[in-house]
């Protein structure tokens, strides 16, 4: 296993902080979107899904197959 | 152990899914929780270009300050442990190998993941894209090109062990 960099308490929270902000903005956004810019909501979510299908698309079917 | 150099595309659901994570909003993303747990086992590499492009995406499509920006990478970083690879050829160098694959084989999309292509090739790295082009028409150039869904059978095998 990787050793991993130590951080100071200060650090983490500095961190954290910024995954918030970025969470809370990154939501406003896709709120925005939503309601006026419908095509770009549909954009960015079509895009996310694209991706994890090509990621586990065989994994669902095997999911299906064995329901 | 192989070292995987990631494209850009497979972080992009990484940073989405934490950030709203850290806002109450759960949204699936099976690849953020495979980066995640398979980080333990696996080495990961990125770049400087990795870096930029999701600089770039954070800045341009969300807004995000630079500084904030700055502590999500170091948060990625700090959970993932990737390799950051630097890319000591020149600009001339690697743009010499791209003109080479272009000039060849016609490729419709622009040259980033080309660049990425190279900088896993100069560094012996086994480079791992979604983008079906380079998958299916530049292992000639380079043979170490995997999806999303070698390095998760990869990842079992190395699990089996």
């Amino acid at each position: 296993m990787k050793e991993k960099k130590e951080l100071s308490e200060e650090e983490r929270k500095r961190i954290d902080e910024a995954w918030r902000i970025a969470g809370e903005k990154i939501w406003k956004r896709l709120q925005y979107w939503k309601k006026h810019n419908p095509k770009k909501y549909r954009e960015f979510w079509r895009e996310y899904w694209k991706l994890e299908k090509a990621f586990s698309e065989d994994l669902d079917k095997e999911k299906k197959k064995a329901k | 152990m192989e070292n995987f150099y990631l494209d850009t595309n497979i972080l992009f659901g990484y940073f989405v899914k934490k950030a709203l994570e850290k806002r109450g909003k759960h949204i699936e993303s099976k690849i953020a929780d495979f980066l995640v747990v398979s980080s333990k086992n696996l080495k990961y590499a990125v770049s400087i270009v990795t870096k930029a492009e999701i600089v770039r995406k954070l800045r341009s499509e969300y807004g995000l300050d630079k500084n904030i920006i700055e502590e999500m990478w170091n948060g990625f970083v700090l959970e993932i442990s990737p390799s950051y690879i630097k890319v000591f050829q020149s600009l001339e160098e690697v743009y010499k190998e791209i003109i080479d694959i272009v000039s060849e084989i016609p490729m419709k999309k622009r040259v980033t993941n080309l660049e990425h292509l190279i900088i896993a090739k100069k560094n012996n790295l086994i480079f791992v894209t979604g983008d079906k082009e380079i998958m299916e028409k530049c292992r000639v150039f380079y043979d170490k090109i995997i999806d999303y869904k070698k390095l998760r059978k990869l990842y079992k095998n190395e699990g089996e062990r």
